[in-house]
């Protein structure tokens, strides 16, 4: 694939990728004979940037005829975002800057881009490709809400919520958005500031609402798609359903580019209590998902875990597919646990992971790092307050393997397949 | 108790929004102490034996449209405690031109707090409502002999200082030099803002400032001189943004530097008290 972008879009192409750095380490780079799609998301998985350039947007954009006879697949491929970045922030960007060429060869190492500069000079840059694969994400989200703004207006809304606030309850009734610290965080509420504010259907351009919704959601990772949507002077659509359920901000440019994120939500009033119970509900989750029996050990433990746990009906429903990776897991999945699993007990937990076994594969990568099935036995660390670093989202939609808690070898708690791979806890039992 | 006030006019909430960034500047947490007349800002300087370290006097009439209060004791008055930044950063929309009015009122929400209410001007045509709740700490009357009026003590030295733009400027140089800054005035009209490491000496003279009052003022090459934390005094020159006309320069000798503004509509005083050399 090769593609040349004239220089007025290259700054919205730096000011996209900027964007998008906010939010992941990998891009994601997916051309297809009309279009370009560039996409990332967090390590938690709780957001999905998905950024689309249609071929106007490129002075030139064709496939070769190697392309055309591969299978479109092999052109997708991975890179590192801040690599990407460090091209297009040179000073120079501005001035003498004419055009840049990209150009993506099937199954190479490297992704050749080239800045040209009207004095002839020519900047050629090779990105290593970090892996051939791709993100798979579910984008049928269900969307009962959709609401229609003005970026500058929502902009400036959110600038009275303070820097550091990273969750925020969104209200919406058939008269009024209400916008709110949220409440339910780890730290005491009591003494913190808290803002709300009132924003009136009229401000909306679209305001269809069905019934009245509260859902919480990550004002962090959304921040920057609001800057870029300022920036560009582009209507912000949001659409979402209900709480726990995914809802996205999406922004569109006539044909020539297209943004999405897709965040997970909760339910307002799902958390109750500080961290610790937080904390122990995700490893519940994530006990349950790998072994039965050590759910069961856990529960009488912590009398908390139950009442919490039925709150948490928050399914990570931004899906990540590691293709490669797919069919091992089902391999190591145990088949005949299943139904006596969903049996057995009709709480959301249960629920929550089947669906994670049926649709979502958060295993997936995890079981990559556990080809022979090595069993792991983990022991929450009590004591371990890593965890309140992160926001609730983020919290409750960790990754099962991500969760930053040590793990102590303690025979007799049950196997567990989950394992850290993103070499937060480096385990050596 | 009662608390609500509310402000209207563009320059009075700029103005307010100032002195509370300023406030924020200095120190974390602020005492903001209601009586029927007047509003005062005072801070503790929390290192020093709970001294005041700022104190700010604002007049109600000509910041407030309205203002209404009710105390619980006889003298009528309300005191309580609240994070300063917080209050600042709720503020922040001050700055921009759409906000119509600026309430404040104590209420009881959850915990004691103090609630700013911004109505905005939306550029679609409907306002917008934001409510900021500020967590406080009500001081009961038995607390309250601390909070009261410092008792100024007897000058050696007062002068006009220079422009408050040039001597930040400089204090913020010499901020990298060392950590201690030696403040001397003497009764010709003459500063001398000092700092020295090992192997440097700095100094940088100001004259023919305006005096206000001296001590003695038959003999004038007496030099009345303050050591101070060069941090905290950089920190009080970020009040540049008031746009004062003037601000003096005290000095007792080697216990306290003392800057105040005096401006119709309020009062600041902050010491700044000396350290051992």
């Amino acid at each position: 694939m090769k593609c040349v972008i004239p220089r007025q879009n290259l700054k919205i192409l730096s000011r996209a990728l900027n964007t998008m750095c906010r939010i992941g380490e990998d891009l994601y780079i997916e051309p297809n004979p009309s279009q370009l799609v560039m996409h990332t998301t967090n390590s938690w998985h709780t957001v999905y940037a998905w950024f689309t350039f249609d071929s106007s947007f490129f002075s030139s954009y064709y496939f070769t005829e190697d392309d055309e006879q591969n299978s479109e697949n092999s052109l997708k491929c991975k890179i590192s975002l801040k690599s990407c970045i460090t091209i297009f922030k040179s000073p120079h960007l501005s001035r003498c800057l004419e055009s840049c060429h990209m150009e993506i060869k099937s199954n190479a190492d490297t992704i050749t881009i080239q800045l040209r500069y009207s004095n002839f000079c020519v900047k050629t840059h090779l990105i290593p490709v970090l892996e051939y694969s791709a993100l798979q994400v579910n984008q049928n989200v269900d969307t009962s809400h959709v609401l229609c703004i003005d970026s500058k207006v929502l902009f400036a809304a959110v600038k009275h919520f303070q820097n550091s606030e990273n969750d925020i309850t969104l209200i919406v009734t058939a008269a009024k958005v209400i916008l709110k610290t949220h409440s339910e965080s780890c730290r005491d509420i009591r003494q913190m500031l808290r803002t709300e504010l009132n924003l009136q259907s009229s401000e909306f351009d679209v305001y269809d609402v069905g019934e009245d919704c509260t859902l919480t959601f990550s004002l962090k990772e959304i921040r920057p798609l609001l800057a870029f949507a300022e920036h560009m002077t582009l209507p912000v659509i949001i659409r979402f359903s209900s709480p726990g359920m995914p809802m996205i901000f999406g922004l569109k440019n006539g044909l020539t580019f297209e943004s999405q994120y897709i965040l997970s939500t909760m339910n307002e009033n799902a958390l109750s209590g500080d961290a610790y119970s937080i904390r122990l509900n995700i490893n519940a989750i994530e006990n349950t998902q790998s072994s039965n029996g050590l759910s069961e050990n856990l529960l009488p433990n912590t009398n908390r875990t139950q009442i919490a746990s039925s709150n948490l009906r928050t399914p990570m429903r931004v899906q990540v597919e590691y293709p490669d990776s797919i069919s091992r897991k089902r391999k190591h999945q145990p088949t005949n646990q299943q139904p006596s699993k969903i049996a057995n007990s009709t709480s959301v937990i249960e629920q929550f992971r089947e669906e994670c076994i049926e649709e979502d594969i958060l295993l997936s990568q995890v079981a990559d790092f556990h080809v022979n099935n090595e069993a792991i036995t983990r022991n929450v660390n009590k004591t371990s307050n890593l965890t309140q670093e992160f926001s609730d989202t983020a919290l409750v939609f960790a990754r099962c393997h991500s969760l930053p808690i040590r793990n102590s070898p303690s025979k007799g708690k049950g196997k567990v397949l989950v394992y850290d791979s993103d070499g937060l806890v480096d385990d050596s039992d | 108790m009662k608390f609500r006030g509310k402000i209207i006019d563009p320059h009075c909430m700029k103005q307010f929004y100032s002195i509370v960034i300023i406030l924020s500047k200095l120190c974390r947490n602020v005492v903001l102490r209601l009586s029927s007349t007047k509003l005062y800002l005072i801070a503790l300087n929390e290192s020093n034996s709970n001294q005041i370290s700022v104190w700010s006097v604002l007049d109600q009439q000509s910041f407030f449209k309205d203002y209404d209060m009710i105390g619980e004791t006889e003298s009528n008055e309300i005191l309580f405690s609240l994070p300063i930044d917080m209050l600042a950063s709720s503020l922040s929309s001050a700055k921009q031109t759409n906000l119509k009015t600026l309430k404040m009122k104590l209420t009881d929400k959850l915990s004691p707090c103090l609630t700013i209410e911004l109505d905005l001007e939306s550029q679609v045509s409907s306002k917008q409502l934001c409510t900021h709740d500020i967590p406080v700490t009500v001081i009961l009357p038995k607390d309250w002999s601390e909070y009261k009026e410092p008792t100024i003590p007897a000058h050696n030295i007062s002068v006009v200082m220079p422009s408050i733009r040039v001597v930040r400027h400089i204090v913020d140089k010499m901020k990298r030099i060392g950590p201690r800054l030696m403040v001397s005035l003497d009764a010709s009209g003459k500063m001398v803002l000092g700092v020295s490491n090992l192997s440097a000496t700095v100094d940088t003279h100001f004259i023919d400032l305006e005096i206000v009052s001296v001590q003695n003022s038959t003999d004038k090459e007496n030099k009345y001189s303050t050591i101070v934390d060069i941090k905290k005094f950089s920190q009080f020159l970020n009040c540049e943004t008031l746009n004062l006309s003037k601000i003096l320069c005290h000095v007792v000798e080697g216990l306290l530097l003392h800057c105040s503004i005096e401006e119709d509509e309020y009062v600041l005083h902050y010491f700044l008290s000396g350290i051992d050399d």
